[in-house]
């Protein structure tokens, strides 16, 4: 394992690596500030980019978008009182209050601290328990595999705002990943005729337009949450030193913000608001003077920011060693991995060691860069915000168009994306999750393969299956998610009438 | 008011019931084992979907909360605005199928700007030039991809 963490670290200090680790960075940092943007719709818009590139600096750049997102996504709540991305949202109760008090200087040195500090234990705990998962992937057959994509589903449908609309949406997914030729059977399936989808839909033109036009679709129609309020050149941002103290001051928040965003970070769909959340009370709850949180409490502001960059570290467990993907953003990082010829699920654990330290380095090297570079930048970071949101959507569907055309040189594709983009735009206008389907599509080739394979190996008989033991543990946490919502509901009812 | 609200929902769910079952239908006609895991996740699909138009009917009753979530997210959305979206997205695609991507990536952003956005024409001008500079350098360029010219520039 050590050989191929060095290794991972001399690949990634070469100079053309280093600057595809830059350039996501940048991004990174740019799509966090922007609110309504966030890591999804940058990993969609530089997927094209990645094309002619190896797996590992393709890697490389989605790690350097992902280690610097939630960072950026920092720099507008505490400014404007605007998160950038969601998990952003808590540390508005205190770095708000903060800035109004002149000491936002104080509050971007401390959150910037924090989110790296958090990032690098995320990334630790995630080099510790990659053996763990590797040996427990071993013991997974067929039967496993196929609950193991059905948990999936359930656990991030569970999750979604709706659940019967997300395993609508699942079921929807599933049937795109179905359009084409079948390898196993034969057939050329809900091709309509079309010749275009007789190879079966691209992962990419889909992705683009579920995040990338479907977000600008949305900007247009809503106006936006682009910053349209705020005043930027009274904002002081002197004082970070002392905000960086501030952190140190307060290491076991840290470290509590850190442990919690890891650990949430595992369970698929639970993601990094309910870590940054979870982290401000449990923070809040545990300080013996509480009077000053949500009035400027600087640990209010280093608890979240903790936990949502740790959070990466952990939501790439069930990412990397299950092929189950945490969050949209993740959701889109597999279809990455996809593109670049390897397939989402256990064997990309146990075949491409080398790859996966190269992704744990990079986004240990983007939490850390994207600190720098926000604390040295953040006042005129900040301008980001003020872009004009009709400038923005012409230009961003445009390069996403591109983008999706670049693939395989197909305006088929450019139409494809189009589509998903108006279907992703309905999908949210309608509250139908688009994260339920991006996963079905993912693990919708894994879950039919190991259906098969199963009722090959069983003959038929799925009541076989029982005497596998990975199959029931999987199959007892598929439903403990699907009665989750119901269960959260009852117990909040009972609380109530307790009340 | 809350029940003539609801209708876009409802509408919905139903078109989702009626796709899914069209889905099923379909996934009959295909032979051995390329139809057997189709016609599972149809049934189920349908199943879900006719559920979904359950809750929609009874939340139109106004028995569920789903009626005042409903209700709050369909608020300030114009249907007008939509389409106007969508009709710029579609004069896009038309633009890139007839002249490709390197005439429509100017023409669209200017447009788009000077119609959509009402900027002047000098910051129109200067971003679609921007914007198709981007293109040009990033994806012709560095990238080397060779982007479709449309059918009308074909050679």
């Amino acid at each position: 394992m050590f050989d191929s963490v060095f290794t991972a670290a001399e690949y990634l200090t070469d100079g053309m690596n280093l600057l595809f680790l830059m350039l996501g960075v940048v991004v990174g940092i740019i799509f966090g500030i922007i609110p309504g943007l966030g890591g999804a719709t940058a990993i969609a818009l530089l997927l094209p980019l990645t094309f002619g590139m190896q797996a590992e600096q393709a890697i490389t750049l989605m790690g350097g978008v992902m280690g610097a997102v939630t960072i950026g996504g920092s720099i507008t709540a505490i400014l404007l009182n605007t998160p950038g991305t969601a998990p952003n949202a808590a540390t508005c109760f205190d770095g708000y209050p903060l800035t109004r008090q002149g000491k936002a200087g104080m509050a971007i040195g401390a959150a910037v601290t924090a989110s790296s500090i958090g990032g690098v234990i995320g990334a630790f705990i995630l080099i510790l328990l990659l053996p763990v998962a590797k040996n427990i992937i071993l013991y997974f057959g067929p039967p496993a595999y196929f609950m193991l994509a059905v948990l999936g589903l359930t656990a991030l449908t569970a999750a979604s705002s709706n659940l019967l609309r997300g395993l609508v949406g699942a079921c929807l997914g599933l049937f795109i990943g179905f359009v084409g030729y079948d390898d196993m059977g034969g057939a050329t399936r809900y091709a309509a005729g079309v010749d275009y989808l007789w190879d079966g839909l691209s992962i990419v033109p889909v992705l683009i337009g579920l995040f990338a036009i479907a977000e600008m679709l949305k900007l247009y129609v809503m106006g936006g949450s682009i910053a349209k309020t705020g005043e930027t050149g009274n904002l002081g941002v002197s004082g970070t030193l002392e905000g960086i103290k501030a952190a140190f001051r307060h290491f076991k928040v840290i470290l509590s913000g850190s442990a919690i965003g890891a650990v949430i970070g595992t369970v698929p769909g639970v993601g990094g608001t309910v870590a940054s959340f979870l982290s401000y009370s449990f923070t809040l709850q545990t300080s013996k003077d509480k009077q000053n949180f949500g009035k400027g409490d600087i640990r209010g502001v280093i608890a979240p920011e903790a936990s949502n960059n740790a959070k990466d570290g952990g939501s790439l467990i069930p990412t990397l060693a299950f092929g189950i993907p945490g969050s949209a953003e993740m959701a889109l990082f597999l279809g990455v991995l996809i593109l670049h010829g390897m397939d989402p699920g256990p064997m990309l654990l146990l075949e491409r060691e080398f790859t996966i330290f190269v992704l744990i380095l990079a986004l240990l090297a983007a939490t850390l860069v994207s600190g720098v570079i926000v604390l040295l930048t953040a006042r005129y970071l900040i301008k980001v915000t003020f872009i004009d949101s009709a400038i923005l959507i012409p230009s961003v569907i445009v390069v996403s168009l591109v983008g999706a055309y670049a693939l395989h040189n197909s305006i088929g594709d450019v139409f494809a994306a189009a589509f998903f983009g108006v279907l992703g735009y309905l999908m949210h206008r309608f509250d139908y999750p688009r994260i339920t389907l991006v996963i079905a599509l993912v693990l919708g080739g894994l879950m039919e393969r190991n259906y098969f394979q199963t009722s090959l190996m069983y003959r038929g008989d799925w009541s076989k299956a029982f005497g596998d033991t990975p199959f029931v543990i999987l199959l007892v946490l598929a439903v403990l998610a699907l009665l989750m919502p119901v269960i959260s509901s009852v117990i909040k009812r009972k609380t109530r009438q307790s009340v | 008011m809350i029940s003539r609200r609801l209708k876009p929902g409802l509408i919905v769910a139903v078109l989702v019931t009626v796709f899914a079952a069209l889905l099923l239908i379909t996934a009959y006609s295909y032979q051995g084992i390329s139809g057997t895991f189709p016609q599972l996740v149809g049934w189920i699909f349908l199943g879900l979907a006719l559920l979904e138009v359950g809750v929609q009917v009874f939340a139109a009753r106004g028995h569920t909360q789903t009626a005042k979530h409903r209700d709050s997210e369909t608020e300030g959305v114009s249907l007008r605005k939509e389409l106007k979206a969508f009709g710029w997205l579609g004069i896009l695609l038309l633009s890139l199928y007839l002249i490709g991507f390197m005439l429509s990536t100017p023409l669209y952003v200017f447009a788009f700007l000077r119609l959509s956005g009402q900027r002047s024409l000098a910051m129109s001008a200067a971003i679609s030039v921007g914007a198709t500079a981007f293109v040009y350098i990033v994806f012709v360029q560095l990238l080397e991809y060779k982007l479709f010219p449309g059918i009308l520039l074909m050679g």
